[in-house]
């Protein structure tokens, strides 16, 4: 497999597309266009953002797509607007009301202190589709018959959350969080603190790591694009993916070893952690695992072959 | 694209054009005739709204027929917001939405929604007894100062494009022609469930699903399908059926993805349906069944194979 420029041949067709997804198309529907507009065949995306919210979704192109789970890990930040006083089955502006409450009584400080809550470590239950009623039952329960479709909570984190606007009913939020975490459930839980009952009203994703909505292209820009022929532009090279890791660096023979999957014994570093590797000249060979009961770090992919070190 | 839920929360900052439908499944004919309306919203500088009703009005008015979504409201609002509509009012309609007088209800919009033109098929009507038909709205246009617009319905092999005849096609297992009228394949989600692990111990994973009972199902058989769950999307094979052991007679759909060896339990997953592939049917033996399922999968990468070049 080619680096971009790496071979000095050809175009390059490994990259990282940074888009503003429209609202209205699944992940999916913007990675299928990717694909079509562009002709590459593997074409993935790194970490799902609803139909209804707009912004950054990360769009991996050839090799890249191996590194999509890298790039998904990363912390994510969203503007978001909740809308109090109106609960939904869905947690979303799409679902079906099922609790309306006077919200006239809630102050900007009630707000401010509830979200308030919410920062640091927390723990989260991630949103159902099945929260659908029926009968007055959530359809979880009937599925019970015989089985559990139960979703246990899970820790999440989230830091930087601000109030940025309260326009009642309405507020508006600023938050940085790790993977994993459900804006709509923290606006169904906020409205649930509140004891006013809450949905997500809109959503927009700021950031995936260091990839920001100030540099994404818009799906009708990258169309306009791949009619000229210029999309290979909105391309962020390979190495940009992986920047956000931590960096290792190993001379030419650890390079031969990583290169032919083998493990390396070099100075241990963080357990665990995904380290992006370089060789002495700064050439992207990698991503590598530091195993401590092997003793040595591990490669987890590789993007070099022997014979072109 | 704002989704409201009340008349009072709309509140638009320019004059608006409105149509009004359940707009179930937004297939094409819904399609063509919302992409009219936000291109004249845009031509005059107005918003372009549409507004909808959950639950369906007929799961109120008919509360003993099995309501048969094609679609759940957010798939709704996606593909809504997709046409780039600007304002979605998603109304609960009730027993007293429904007893009230069209020319009461469409005072109300104009009242609330600063109403200029309404849009509409030859079909619509609205209000109790559902007086409210396109000579009635257009006369009460006149009173109240709005335009009603007809919409020519769009056609599909010289029939009319409706729900009601997707939902038919879908009953019939036809799930090639309802994505025709659709413009997508049809699809429905569910939570993987923990199954009788039968498919394991013939050599195939399956993922069992209990779709939501609110949704249209296409008939029972075997289906070829795409499978995604957040961000892979795989072909399989799926059987819709009812499985007696679950004792509700409830529908269940079981799906084998091809090349995939995750655990799906408690997943999300999006059904696609592409082709149905053959009836359910019982077999004298494992082995018989063993070799039909593999007889199906290998149709099935047939017939994405044969997609994918079409692409």
């Amino acid at each position: 497999m080619d680096l971009p420029g790496g071979g000095g041949r050809g175009p390059a067709l490994a990259g990282v597309l940074v888009l503003d997804k429209p609202q209205g198309l699944t992940s999916h529907d913007v990675v299928a266009e990717v694909r079509r507009l562009t002709g590459v065949r593997r074409v993935g995306h790194a970490g799902t953002l609803d139909p209804l919210a707009t912004g950054v979704l990360l769009v991996c192109l050839g090799p890249a797509t191996r590194l999509a789970e890298y790039l998904a890990e990363g912390r994510k930040s969203y503007r978001a607007t909740i809308h109090l006083g109106l609960a939904t089955d869905t947690w979303d502006a799409a679902g079906r009301v099922v609790e309306e409450h006077s919200w006239e009584h809630l102050s900007r400080e009630a707000v401010e202190e509830a979200l308030a809550h919410f920062r640091g470590a927390i723990w989260q239950v991630p949103p159902m589709y099945a929260a659908l009623k029926r009968d007055g039952q959530p359809l979880y329960r009937l599925a019970r018959q015989g089985v559990e479709v139960e979703r246990a909570p899970r820790q999440v984190h989230i830091d930087d959350l601000q109030l940025l606007a309260w326009q009642p009913p309405r507020v508006t939020i600023e938050l940085t969080c790790s993977k994993g975490t459900y804006v709509r459930s923290l606006a169904h839980e906020l409205g649930q603190r509140l004891g006013v009952g809450g949905h997500l009203a809109e959503l927009v994703r700021l950031a995936v790591g260091p990839f920001r909505l100030e540099q994404a292209v818009n799906l009708e820009r990258f169309r306009a694009l791949c009619a000229t022929g210029g999309w290979r532009a909105a391309l962020l090279p390979l190495e940009d993916a992986v920047r956000h890791l931590p960096r290792l660096e190993v001379d030419g023979d650890a390079a031969r070893r990583l290169a032919l999957g083998q493990i390396v014994a070099l100075p241990p570093g963080e357990d665990d952690h995904p380290h992006a590797v370089y060789d002495g000249r700064g050439r992207f060979l990698g991503i590598v695992r530091y195993r401590p009961d092997q003793g040595g770090w591990q490669p987890e992919k590789v993007f070099v072959t022997p014979e072109k070190l | 694209m704002r989704i409201v839920h009340t008349l009072e929360q709309a509140q638009p900052e320019r004059d608006t054009v409105l149509t009004i439908g359940s707009f179930d499944g937004v297939h094409r004919g819904h399609q063509h005739l919302v992409r009219q309306l936000v291109q004249r919203a845009r031509e005059t500088g107005r918003l372009s709204m549409a507004l909808s009703f959950y639950p369906h009005p007929r799961a109120v008015l008919h509360p003993e027929l099995r309501p048969a979504y094609l679609s759940t409201p957010q798939e709704r609002a996606a593909i809504l917001a997709a046409l780039e509509l600007d304002l979605l009012l998603l109304l609960p309609f009730t027993k007293e939405l429904a007893a009230t007088p069209a020319a009461d209800f469409m005072g109300e919009l104009v009242r609330r929604l600063r109403l200029r033109e309404l849009w509409v098929g030859p079909d619509f009507s609205l209000g109790r007894g559902r007086e409210g038909d396109v000579a009635a709205l257009r006369a009460l246009g006149q009173e109240l100062g709005y335009a009603l617009h007809v919409v020519e319905p769009l056609m599909e092999n010289g029939e009319v494009i409706s729900s009601t005849r997707i939902r038919h096609l879908l009953q019939e297992g036809q799930v090639e022609e309802a994505a025709k009228l659709l413009g997508r394949p049809y699809s429905v989600m569910g939570t993987v469930i923990q199954g009788a692990h039968r498919g394991r111990s013939l050599g195939f994973r399956t993922a069992n699903l209990r779709p939501d009972p609110e949704r249209a199902l296409p008939a029972d058989g075997v289906y070829v399908i795409w499978a995604s769950t957040g961000n892979e999307r795989h072909g399989g094979v799926a059987n819709i059926g009812v499985r007696p052991s679950f004792g509700t007679g409830e529908r269940l759909l079981e799906a084998h993805l091809l090349d995939y060896s995750g655990d799906l339990y408690s997943q999300d997953l999006l059904v696609e349906f592409v082709r149905f592939l053959r009836p359910e049917r019982r077999f004298a033996d494992t082995a018989a069944l063993v070799e039909q399922i593999r007889r199906d999968i290998a149709q099935a990468r047939a017939v994405l194979a044969e997609i994918a070049a079409q692409e």
